[in-house]
């Protein structure tokens, strides 16, 4: 960095500076006259100092001969010099020239630093580019396309990215009820193949992950019940199939009929029953006294069959005790002669 | 099939002629009849009476000799009847009994009359059962006829001619 002196030393300051002053141009504010003769002088000065010079003009020519010999011949001898100058072959004059590049590169750089570091580029190019020009002459496409976009996505650290964003903040600057209330959402939903996206869904797997207990528990089914207009729905159902399929055998096995009877008011229920008549049917549909008949019948031919029986096996007894007092063979008694 | 030409009621063991224990008690059941008819005919006439003269009614004070005669001749009867029709009394079709005749047939409306009057007025012949081999009574003997099971029902072997 230079002194207090450069750092006033702007690039304004340098243009006050190199600025030829109105005064220093010859014939700019003198006589006619005056200026001729400042001219002759003028070419005079310059004509003398070309003859003076002639002799140094000569010398320098001869000096840069003998340089150029000389490289040379430190090149063929010297390996670390003909490396640095390679390239330029077998003429002299350009390996002169890469020397010189040589020795000067390091004040070339140093002189660009120097002048980078005094100079604010930005903003000379700010002041004297026109930006706007430039851009419009800039193909974009073409860039676009030079551009390798995979490389550049692959080379950025997403997560790192997505775990630096404040999603929170996002969200609360959005304003969703003016971006809701500016969607057609008519127009999305006729765009939607909600079909398509039924098919694609795993509404097995989706409905294996719900927790339908504590979905059921949450719902209000009395109200939805209120809701509901049972009546359209129950005539479109066909009740005879259902009841086919119904295993009513199951079912009634699996009712506790106590409850139920118990909460039966049977005085009501038998009031409307006309059991008079019912019973009158009942006792007309049945032969009564025929079954009285049977009954009774088969009660009395079962007792006199056990009357016969045990009448015969008596009058057997009473023929063999006389058999054995009248010394008679027992199988002739009773039997006719 | 007439009356003649029913055939003579089968001689087997299920025809054997029937014993003293349940002719006696075929014999009781028809007296308990006898008495049920006579005790029926004995209120027929105290009702009789007492719709004839409901103020004066008194139950009807019957000797005894005529108690015993209107007995007999219902007893007799009834046992007439009985055998000529069915060949059995109540008392026998109960005990499974059957009164047939030499024939083996049902007897006839004399036959039984008169074996009816002799069972009525001797009884103690029946005792005759007990002795005799073919278990006959004195009635059976005199008769030619004879008591034998038979549990058949509305069957029978016909009357005899």
């Amino acid at each position: 960095m230079g002194t207090n002196s450069d750092a006033e030393r702007t690039p304004e300051t340098v243009a006050r500076a190199t600025a030829v002053p109105e005064a220093a141009v010859p014939g700019s504010t003198q006589p006619e006259g005056g200026s001729d003769l400042l001219g002759r002088t003028v070419h005079f000065a310059l004509g003398t100092a070309w003859w003076a010079t002639g002799l140094v003009r000569f010398g320098g020519r001869l000096a840069a001969r003998t340089v150029e010999a000389v490289v040379t011949d430190a090149r063929k001898r010297s390996p670390w010099l003909h490396m640095r100058t390679q390239g330029g072959g077998s003429d002299p004059r350009a390996g002169t020239e890469q020397l010189i590049q040589a020795l000067l590169r390091p004040v070339i750089t140093r002189v660009v630093d120097a002048a980078l570091a005094e100079l604010d580029l930005t903003e000379l190019i700010l002041q004297n580019v026109d930006l706007d020009a430039v851009a419009a002459k800039l193909d974009v496409e073409a860039v676009i396309k030079r551009v390798d976009l995979d490389g550049v996505v692959a080379g950025v650290d997403l997560n790192a990215a997505v775990e630096r964003v404040d999603l929170e903040r996002i969200v609360d600057r959005i304003d969703i009820d003016g971006v809701v209330a500016g969607v057609n959402i008519g127009a999305v939903i006729d765009r939607v193949d909600v079909d398509a996206i039924v098919k694609r869904v795993d509404l097995d797997g989706a409905v294996a992950m719900v927790d339908l207990d504590a979905v059921v528990k949450r719902l209000d089914l009395n109200s939805i019940a209120d809701g509901l207009d049972l009546d359209p729905l129950v005539a479109k159902v066909n009740l005879e199939a259902v009841v086919d399929r119904l295993d009513i055998a199951a079912v009634v096995a699996k009712v506790d009929p106590d409850p139920i009877v118990a909460r039966v008011n049977f005085d009501a229920a038998m009031a409307l029953i006309d059991l008079i008549g019912i019973a009158q049917k009942i006792v007309d549909g049945i032969d009564l006294p025929g079954i009285i008949r049977d009954s009774t019948g088969s009660l009395a031919s079962e007792a006199v069959h056990g009357v016969r029986v045990q009448g015969q096996q008596a009058d057997d007894a009473v023929g063999q005790l006389v058999g054995r007092v009248f010394r008679r063979r027992a199988a002739l008694d009773g039997l006719q002669p | 099939m007439t009356p003649g030409n029913q055939p003579p009621i089968a001689r087997g063991s299920e025809h054997r002629p029937a014993g003293i224990v349940t002719r006696v008690a075929a014999m009781g059941v028809d007296m308990a009849m006898v008495i049920v008819i006579g005790s029926l005919i004995y209120l027929t006439v105290a009702g009789a009476r007492l719709v004839w003269s409901p103020t004066n009614f008194s139950w009807p004070d019957v000797p005894f000799w005529l108690t015993v005669t209107v007995e007999f001749v219902i007893a007799t009867l009834y046992l007439t009847g009985s055998w000529a029709m069915t060949g059995r009394s109540y008392g026998a079709s109960l005990l499974g009994l059957r009164v047939l005749s030499f024939r083996g047939r049902i007897p006839g409306w004399s036959l039984s009359f008169v074996r009816a009057v002799f069972c009525v007025f001797f009884p103690v012949g029946l005792a005759w059962v007990v002795l005799s081999p073919q278990r006959r009574s004195v009635q059976d003997v005199v008769l030619r006829t004879v008591v034998v099971y038979d549990w058949r029902g509305a069957e029978s072997p016909g009357p005899e001619a």
